[in-house]
């Protein structure tokens, strides 16, 4: 097998652009996202643990 | 048939910005939409100011006679990683801060006169200076192939224009944008992969033997490796703070729409410019010897394929041309409008009078564009060979510092714009006269935007920041976009289940994007890389 290392560059570059993208945004929700949904989604199942009619703005999906 | 097309699309695109006049009640509608940018919208009008007719024909024309990688592999990589850092670094911060223009950060961290007026000037010439010279050279490849006279597009443009950006403010730009962007998607994503397919993959890959180095980074003309490094660092610094990218991100809903934009805008700024690449490198197995080799793509588009595609193909190129131009000059009138009359001479306008203020500089920003696109003085043509990086070598040091170092100081921001400005356009003349010869693969902008760090670093060590600067750094660093957005959200009723459920939707389209490029750049190299 003959690998163009010239258009590994190309192709992988371009991946590349959109793992970066994706590791920068990832990054972004884990970090400044994810405790507050921690904390809403553990509410959330507290509140239906204790059998407690969700209220109104802070009802949350189930979990699938 | 041509004629017809470029008038049909002229129209649509100028009723659709018309029709959406109604919506602008206030400075906030005129200036940003109301910040009510949904993803595709943003996604839209980013790519499509992009995408700029110096991909679909100079940048094409290099792939067809040198080879796609040329550009493609090292200075187009600098344009997309460009693109990341000013949407999601420089726009996502500047929004959080709530600026509805660039120049609301230089007055809101800085607070002084000087450094605003040096920014709205260097912003006027860089934004008209790039702007001006695209329309010219696009308009004249357009007036030939449509055959009407260059004066006549330039006319039809600017009235089209006029709608977009006068009429509508950014709710016509960003609309007609995302417009724009569906005929860019088609020229990518059906002419190009049809391009390709005729000319087919082992025909293409034969290239490299009647043209030795095709498929190399060198190209056919065996570029030294430091001129490929050295594209990728302009195209870099260029799109990182250029105003027309990252006023993008401005008018979006909230950040979960900048993140998102973030993943797919980005995707398709390789995957439309690539694949158009890829084609001109096609037309060569087609029809070798296009003579300028500019018009690779154009010919491709007007005997390559049908009638109707054609036609698409030749909207794209007029979309290219005027989804950059709208986004300029936009950007222009709002700087003279709201930076300019409003804040810099202390003018308080009520809404209804300030939106009146921004159409008025809009149409006068058109009627300067008109005049100087037709009449084409040798001024424009030296302007713009410094327009489009200003903003690399005098404005990203600055924002950069501005964004991270406590110690910056509106001295040490005119330190720098006035050095990098002024190195980057007296070594550049020095060298266009032969006075002055760089090393080989240094040029003008490596060294101006080293200068002008350098004077930024001395005099922001030497000169302490003022109070102001202090608050207004403490401030910026305390505001996250993500903060505002959870409010916001948690405000709503039901908001907490919208919020889970927008965080879960980017980590859907994260996952989705990853899987599409994969697959689009896999299959690619497979067939023409193995």
């Amino acid at each position: 097998m003959n690998i163009n290392p010239h258009l590994l560059l190309l192709f992988g570059n371009a991946f590349l652009t959109t793992v970066l993208s994706v590791a920068i945004v990832a990054w972004i929700l884990v970090r400044e996202y994810r405790p507050t949904i921690k904390r809403l989604t553990r509410e959330n199942e507290a509140s239906r643990e204790s059998e407690q009619p969700a209220q109104g703005a802070d009802a949350l999906p189930h979990r699938e | 048939m041509t004629l017809w097309i470029f008038g049909l699309v002229l129209t649509a695109y100028v009723v659709v910005a018309a029709s959406l006049a109604r919506f602008i009640k206030n400075k906030d509608d005129f200036y940003v939409m109301g910040q009510q940018g949904s993803t595709l919208l943003i996604v839209g009008t980013l790519a499509a100011t992009f995408l700029s007719a110096v991909t679909l024909m100079g940048i094409a024309g290099i792939s067809y006679s040198e080879g796609p990688l040329v550009i493609g592999a090292l200075g187009s990589f600098g344009a997309w990683v460009g693109t990341l850092i000013a949407v999601v670094f420089i726009g996502r911060k500047l929004k959080a801060m709530g600026c509805r223009t660039m120049m609301d950060f230089f007055d809101n961290r800085f607070d002084s006169k000087w450094v605003s007026v040096v920014a709205l000037i260097l912003m006027v010439i860089g934004l008209l200076g790039y702007g001006i010279i695209q329309l010219i050279g696009a308009g004249l490849v357009l007036a030939e192939i449509i055959d009407i006279p260059f004066p006549v597009i330039i006319v039809a443009f600017t009235l089209a224009l006029l709608v977009f950006c006068s009429l509508s403010g950014m709710y016509g730009v960003v609309y007609t944008d995302t417009m724009m962007f569906f005929t860019m998607l088609a020229i990518a994503f059906v002419i190009a992969p049809m391009l390709i397919d005729d000319a087919g993959f082992e025909a293409m890959r034969g290239l490299s033997e009647k043209l030795p180095g095709f498929w190399t980074l060198g190209g056919a003309n065996d570029r030294p490796l430091g001129w490929s490094i050295s594209q990728f660092l302009v195209w870099i610094l260029f799109f990182a703070c250029t105003p027309a990218l990252v006023s993008r991100v401005f008018p979006a809903k909230n950040d979960f729409v900048i993140l998102k934009v973030a993943v797919i805008g980005v995707f398709f700024a390789p995957a439309m410019q690539l694949l158009v690449f890829l084609a001109a490198g096609a037309m060569q197995v087609l029809e070798p010897g296009i003579e300028p080799a500019d018009r690779a793509m154009v010919v491709g588009f007007m005997e390559h394929t049908n009638p109707a595609l054609a036609g698409v193909g030749l909207a794209g190129l007029m979309a290219s041309i005027m989804s950059t131009a709208s986004t300029l000059f936009v950007l222009t009138g709002f700087a003279l409008a709201r930076d300019l009359y409003e804040k810099l001479f202390d003018r308080q306008v009520s809404e209804r009078r300030g939106v009146m203020l921004g159409r008025i500089s809009q149409a006068l920003v058109a009627i300067i564009v008109c005049v100087v696109a037709i009449s084409r003085p040798a001024g424009i043509y030296w302007i713009s060979i410094y327009a489009g990086a200003i903003f690399a070598v005098a404005w990203l040091p600055t924002i950069v510092a501005a964004l991270q170092w406590r110690r910056m100081s509106a001295r040490a921001a005119l330190a720098c714009m006035l050095v990098g400005s002024i190195s980057f356009i007296v070594i550049g003349e020095l060298q266009r006269h032969d006075w002055l010869t760089l090393p080989a693969h240094i040029d003008n902008l490596m060294i101006a935007i080293v200068l002008g760090t350098l004077a930024l670093i001395v005099v922001g060590l030497t000169c302490s920041p003022s109070e102001h600067e202090v608050a207004s750094f403490e401030a910026l660093r305390a505001q996250r976009l993500s903060d505002s957005t959870m409010r916001d959200f948690l405000a709503r009723e039901g908001g907490a289940r919208q919020l889970v459920r927008e965080y879960r939707r980017v980590w859907g389209i994260m996952l989705l994007f990853v899987l599409i490029a994969l697959a689009l750049w896999g299959y690619l190299f497979v067939k023409l890389g193995l």
